[in-house]
This record gives C-alpha cells, structure tokens and sequence, in this order.
C-alpha cells in the first residue's frame, strides 16, 4: 500500500507534468500518456534510489511499468526477496 | 544499462548545447573581432592554431547529440512497443507524438516571432518548411524527424526483431549512399550521370539517421548478445574511435581547402556519422559512474525543453554580451563556458517556474 503511494506520487508530481490530476492505480501509464517514455528512466532511477535497489536491466519490461500497481507488486516482490 | 540512458541523454543535451555555442564562438572570432581589438577586420583573428584545432574537434564530438537522442529512443520505443497490442502501440504513440508536436509548434512559432523582430521576413513557403520541415532554426530539424521515426516504429521494431542484420544492413547502407551525396554538394559538384540515381537519397535527415534509431532498438532486443559482442571487441572500437577522430580532422582540412569555405558542419561526413555510431557502442560497454552523474541525468530528463528553448536563449546571451560585455567575444573559452551555462541553466529554469505557476496544466505543451 506504501509502495503504491509513494510510486502514485512520484509519477503524478514528477512525471505526469500536469497530464493528469490524479492517477488511479490501474491506469496504463504510457497508453494513456501520462509518462513518457523518457519517464521510464526516471521511474528506474527514483526506484533505485528511493529503495535503494538495482533494477536489473531483464526487469524493465512493460509487464513490470504498465501500471501504478504492476510496479508496486513487482517491487513489493523484489524487496520481500532482498529481507 | 537502463540508467546509462539517462545519463546519454544527459550528456547529448550537454553536447548539444555546446555545439550550438561554439557557433557563436565562431561568430565573435570571426566577425565581431571590431569590438574587442581596434583594427580587427572580418576573419584577421581565426586561423588554423591548436585551439582551432581543439573547436574542430570538440565540435566534432558533440556532434554526437542527435545521434545518441535517436539511440535512446530507439531502445525507448523498443520497450513501450515489446508486448503491446497494436492497438495500445498506436494510442502510445499518438499520446507521444502530441507532447512532441505542440512545443514544436510553440517554440518554432517564438523563433519566427524572433526573427521578424531582427528583420527577416517569411514568405508562405518559408513558413511552411518552418513548421513542415523544422527550419525554424538549425536544431529543430530533430522534431520532423523523431515524428517519422515514431510513426515506423511499429514496423521497425518488427523488422529489427526478424531480421536484425538486414535492418542494421539497410540502416548503413541507406546512410551511406545519402551521406556521399553531402561530398557532392559540399564540394559544389554536380553528380556524374552514372551516379544520379544518388538524388534518390539526397536530403532530408531520415535516411542519414534512421541507423541510429534501429541501433537503439537492436539494443533493446538483443542487449545481452550486442553488449557480449561489444566488450569482445572493445580494443578495436577505441582503436577505431581514435582513427576516425584523426581522419575525420584531415577530412575537415582537406574539405575546407579544396571548398573554400571557413567551417564545415562536419556532423553531414560519413567518418563523423560512423565515428558517432562507435561513440554509442563504445558507450553501452563503458562504466555508468562519471562526474556529477546524477545532476546530468537531470538534464537527461528535461532534454527536450532544453533542446527547443536553447538555441533562441544563447543567441540572446551572445548578442547581449556584444553590446554589453564585448571583451567577453574575445576570450572563447569564457565566452563558450557562459553560452553552454545560460543555454542549459535558462531553459532549466523556465521549466522550474512553469511547474510553480498555474500554468502547470499546460507544463507538457510548452516543454514535452
């Protein structure tokens, strides 16, 4: 729940650019243009540092940044494993 | 390797920058020698010197900014396609091409604006190729051309992931056959009978560059092979990144001899462009930690603001310091420091304001 917070955050303040008002968490972020595609690096460096984890390359997939929630189920998984 | 795009598209806003600044640089040496030295007359202060030869070739290099942009999107537009129905990919790049379109229009439209003050004037069809090709000014050509690429996207992504080899193949071959008719016309030459079929491939950006954005997308699909590949051979990239840096400076002198022209924009040349293409390899095998990485992936980030704004704010600062501040034209390597500074910082900052003012609705209009 934390986790879909803070990456809902991120992307509506740093990323949407005034795109959108509010995001919900199921949205496809890039269909629905609200990041870019530029944005996806920036999502990769925020979660880096944010959680500070290495996002390995085969993990940046479309599967994994469709959406508020696939992000944060994948890095929910990502960080259970690394405890 | 993901964040080492950021950083590349950093690093070629960086260049970019500085390659429209050292054209001003040029500019104070070459024609404004009258406010800074008593009897100068037009050219009396550039010859070729080392520090000339030190321009060229820094020159030479950030020449590579347009390049790697196309590489970073390549590989972009790999990822948001890989997986996606047609239907999302279309919507994708629709939502795309719009935050690319609009602050195109915008800062065109303010560079037009711009130069009707200093004077010019546009007739209908020079509006056209304003907005049509991007010639408002040099760099906006980027945008025609990004668009195109966006649009095949669909269809390369596909051929690069059937036929990789035959894609990269088309892709070099295509640049060079438009890049030999660059020698043709920067020489003033007509083209030999045999070899008009070459007019097929004379102008426009798209098939000089198209290499460089199926570069990005064979990055994509095959990192882990091409990456493999590239550190197997890294001794010969930097041998070969060596050579073409020394080839493509006698090329430079030679072109300017025998075309008599003062400068050549020595991006158009068949060595820079392949000199450009090991640049990028050699960049996806080398280490990601550089100097004050994290505040150029800033720059990285807001590289398509900074790169339509740039060019009308440097032109500003250089013409303000020839009223105001003219020692300055004189000393080249203060001079470019402040252009390179005020042309990233400038944009940065408009950037900054637009996200504080109500204006933040249409924050994506005005910077993409």
């Amino acid at each position: 729940m934390e986790t879909q917070m803070i990456i809902n955050n991120f992307i509506l303040n740093e990323l949407a650019k005034g795109r959108k008002k509010t995001i919900n968490n199921d949205e496809d972020l890039l269909a629905e243009g609200i990041i870019d595609s530029l944005g996806i690096l920036q999502l990769v460096a925020f979660i880096e540092e944010k959680f500070n984890f290495t996002v390995p390359d085969e993990d940046v997939v479309i599967e994994n940044f469709m959406s508020v929630n696939a992000l944060s189920s994948y890095l929910d998984q990502k960080l259970a494993a690394k405890h | 390797m993901i964040r080492k795009l950021l950083l590349l598209n950093g690093i070629a806003i960086l260049f970019a920058v500085y390659h429209h600044s050292i054209y001003w640089a040029i500019t104070a040496i070459n024609f404004w020698g009258h406010r800074f030295v008593s009897n100068a007359t037009p050219q009396s202060l550039f010859s070729p010197n080392l520090f000339s030869i030190f321009l060229r070739i820094t020159d030479q290099i950030a020449g590579v900014a347009v390049p790697a942009f196309l590489f970073v999107s390549g590989f972009l537009y790999g990822f948001s396609l890989n997986h996606q129905s047609i239907r999302q990919s279309y919507r994708f790049l629709q939502k795309r091409i719009i935050y690319l379109l609009i602050p195109y229009i915008i800062w065109s439209s303010i560079t037009v604006v711009f130069r009707l003050m200093e004077g010019d004037s546009y007739s209908l069809t020079k509006l056209a190729r304003v907005f049509l090709l991007g010639e408002a000014d040099g760099p906006f050509y980027y945008v025609p051309l990004i668009i195109q690429l966006i649009l095949l996207s669909p269809f390369l992504f596909r051929a690069v992931k059937e036929f990789p080899l035959v894609a990269v193949g088309i892709g070099f071959l295509l640049q060079f056959l438009s890049g030999i008719t660059w020698y043709f016309k920067i020489l003033n030459v007509s083209l030999p009978q045999s070899l008009n079929f070459l007019n097929l491939f004379k102008g426009g950006y798209l098939l000089s560059h198209l290499l460089w954005f199926i570069a990005g997308l064979s990055l994509f699909i095959y990192r882990e092979k091409i990456t493999s590949f590239l550190k197997n051979h890294r001794w010969w990239i930097l041998f070969l990144i060596a050579f073409f840096v020394i080839f493509g400076q006698i090329e430079f002198q030679l072109l300017i001899n025998a075309s008599g022209n003062d400068w050549i924009n020595s991006q158009s040349s068949l060595i820079t462009k392949w000199l450009y293409s090991l640049l990028l390899l050699a960049y996806v095998i080398m280490g990601k930690n550089i100097f004050l990485s994290s505040n150029i992936e800033v720059l990285g980030a807001n590289s398509y603001g900074i790169y339509l704004s740039h060019v009308i704010v440097i032109e500003i600062c250089a013409r303000l310091i020839y009223h105001v501040l003219p020692f300055l034209l004189g000393q080249t390597v203060i001079l470019l420091g402040i252009l390179v500074f005020m042309g990233i910082t400038i944009p940065l900052l408009m950037m900054h304001l637009s996200r504080k003012f109500p204006i933040k609705p249409i924050y994506s209009y005005l910077w993409g």
